[in-house]
């Protein structure tokens, strides 16, 4: 079993973005969230992830692990694309030269027929197509919208029109220009920092809080038993897995019913021994003075450095651009 | 008084069973006792009460003089500290370096000193090298190495350990004894064990059965009780001749200690 197995996104590294403090990396990239939702104009956001992303390259992150962190959020990127341009139907139409992007669509019988042929084959072969499901369905969608442009055949049921606006477009921008920094800025966080240190940081920021001081110094500890504990069940949940599936369990196949009871004879073992474990965890945090909520002093504290205070410095100039901006220009 | 003094003390879990049957102990400054007893003598119960983990029913418990209750217990956790069985369970930080800082966190230790103790304790366990390593790159023996090093770190002038080896392939117990041996001196040590040749080496051993002190006294004259022995399961007898046969033989064996550990190991577990 691989043991050095490591949990959250960090990725080893020793740019300045790494050697930042992970407090300064939250603050200054929660301000720049903010910021990405006050401003709106389109070159200025494009600007921001221009900039985003060349400070991704300093930091030497493998590129393609970086492009992988979007993925999850495709699907809703293009979902989200899609709506803006089909509702969105203020502004002039988008036109290049004579050509305007206005279609009409006849929904005839026969194009009804076909799409739901294509329909129940997609449902039928998507069995075998695992991977690229969701490009199959788009590509079938358009298909069909396309074959109704060319087939006019009657009994016409409904007639759509499609137009794509000037103000879909720049509001799709928008968003997917705002989506796409947001995930680039997450994942510089994610991918620079430790988990850990996370844990830290996020101590550190609330530190000045007096009256929350207690909670928060209670949820850093529970954060970091979890970071510490996380591995370790992971491991014992493989033995268990590799126990079972010794006795003859398959954790791939079989029908629901038999899965429910697979996970149940993961849990049932993964549930007794987190319960011993934590109990002799609470022991030893005790015999070693640990009190909930009491002042503790910290073997990791805020490091500052000169890039430190250039950060803080780079965003206090870049937020009171924004606020200007926004203010002056409306921008 | 003697610095760990308990005097009639009573423990139960439940209702029905006494866990610790009227426990009367002392022991002095800087001696080295080992219990011993089969599974659920209470033992861990024991360890437990003194670092003030579970409370006693009844009787008084002084440690350095000072009655062990719910106003000192602070104070007297100063004075004592203990190592559990099980590696993992009790390795609360990340890392090692964070794992020895943590009960000098919980004691407001300053950072500069935590790291100057850090460095000491680490290196007095030989574990200086592995700093930032976790401990799912850490064996065994390793990781109980680095909760000594945390124990050790606070100064305590008691250190507990309940069966600190026995969950410890032979090279992890080979190494941990190393390190209780180089405390010995400046601690005092109670060793809670199953390992006999870790007893044998003891200044005293104490038998315990069914919650209660069956037996008490240098390790020649506990093992002279043979009946009590039996009674409190610690069959050990017909090894403890094979022992000595191995010993006096005038065999070619190459590894005498190895065999007479293995058998003082096989008599314990009977
Ligand atoms: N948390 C607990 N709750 C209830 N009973 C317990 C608990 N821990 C131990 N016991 C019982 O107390 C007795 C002594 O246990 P313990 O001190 O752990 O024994 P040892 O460490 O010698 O094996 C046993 O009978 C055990 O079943
Ligand atoms: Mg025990």
């Amino acid at each position: 079993m691989n043991n050095k197995m490591v949990f959250g996104q960090y990725v080893e590294g020793n740019s300045w973005i790494h050697r930042l403090d992970a407090s300064t990396k939250i603050i200054v990239l929660f301000f720049m969230m903010i910021s990405l939702f006050i401003v709106s104009n389109l070159y200025f956001l494009l600007g921001i992830l221009c900039f985003i992303w060349l400070i991704v390259l300093t930091t030497k992150l493998p590129l393609n692990q970086f492009l992988k962190s979007f993925r999850a959020m495709a699907t809703l990127l293009c979902f989200t694309l899609i709506f803006q341009i089909l509702f969105n139907t203020t502004g002039e139409i988008i036109h290049i030269g004579k050509f305007t992007f206005s279609f009409t669509f006849d929904l005839t019988i026969l194009s009804l027929i076909i799409g739901i042929i294509t329909l129940l084959l997609y449902i039928i072969l998507g069995k075998w197509i695992h991977k690229y499901r969701f490009i199959t369905f788009i590509i079938l969608v358009l298909l069909i919208f396309y074959l109704q442009t060319i087939i006019h055949i009657t009994p016409i049921i409904v007639t759509y029109n499609i137009s794509f606006h000037m103000n879909a477009f720049y509001s799709a921008s928008r968003v997917f220009l705002r989506i796409l920094s947001l995930l680039s800025l997450s994942a510089l966080l994610t991918f620079t920092t430790k988990p850990i240190d996370l844990n830290n940081g996020i101590e550190t920021i609330f530190h000045p809080l007096k009256f929350l001081r207690k909670y928060v110094s209670i949820f850093g500890m529970m954060m970091s038993i979890a970071l510490r504990f996380i591995p370790t069940l992971f491991n014992e949940s493989q033995k268990i897995l590799k126990a079972q599936a010794s006795r003859g369990a398959d954790f791939q196949e079989g029908s629901i019913k038999q899965k429910i009871g697979q996970i149940i004879s993961l849990l049932i073992p993964m549930f007794v021994i987190s319960y011993k474990r934590a109990e002799d965890l609470a022991n030893a945090m005790e015999a070693r003075g640990y009190i909930p909520g009491d002042e503790r002093t910290k073997l990791h504290i805020t490091k500052f450095r000169i890039t430190d205070i250039c950060s803080y410095i780079f965003l206090v100039l870049f937020f009171t651009f924004v606020i200007l901006s926004k203010v002056l220009w409306g921008l | 008084m003697s610095f760990i003094e308990l005097q009639d003390v009573y423990f139960r879990y439940t209702k029905d069973d006494y866990a610790l049957n009227g426990i009367n102990l002392s022991i002095n400054r800087g001696e080295h006792v080992c219990i011993l007893g089969h599974n659920g003598s209470g033992k861990s119960t024991l360890a437990k009460i003194l670092v003030g983990l579970i409370e006693k029913k009844k009787g008084h418990i002084y440690i350095d003089g000072i009655e062990l209750d719910e106003k000192t217990i602070d104070n007297i956790r100063q004075k004592i500290g203990i190592v559990f069985q099980n590696p993992d369970n009790q390795f609360v930080g990340v890392t090692v370096e964070d794992d020895i800082a943590f009960g000098l966190e919980n004691r407001k230790v300053s950072r500069d000193e935590m790291i100057k103790l850090i460095n000491q304790f680490s290196s007095k366990v030989s574990m200086q090298d592995f700093l930032n390593r976790n401990p799912e790159e850490l064996s065994g023996g390793e990781k109980q190495r680095v909760a000594i090093a945390g124990v050790l770190a606070m100064n305590p002038e008691v250190i507990i350990f309940d069966e600190a080896t026995s969950m410890l392939d032979p090279k992890g117990v080979k190494e941990v004894m190393e390190v209780i041996e180089n405390i010995k001196k400046e601690k005092t040590i109670i060793s809670i064990t199953h390992n006999l040749s870790e007893a044998k080496h003891c200044d005293r051993i104490i038998v315990m059965n069914q919650g209660k002190i069956v037996l008490d006294g240098t390790p020649e004259e506990v093992f002279k009780n043979t009946n009590v022995l039996i009674e409190s399961r610690l069959d050990i007898l017909d090894s403890m001749k094979l022992i000595d046969k191995v010993k006096n033989s005038t065999l070619n064996i190459n590894k005498k200690q190895e065999v007479e550990d293995a058998l003082w190991q096989y008599a314990y577990h009977k």
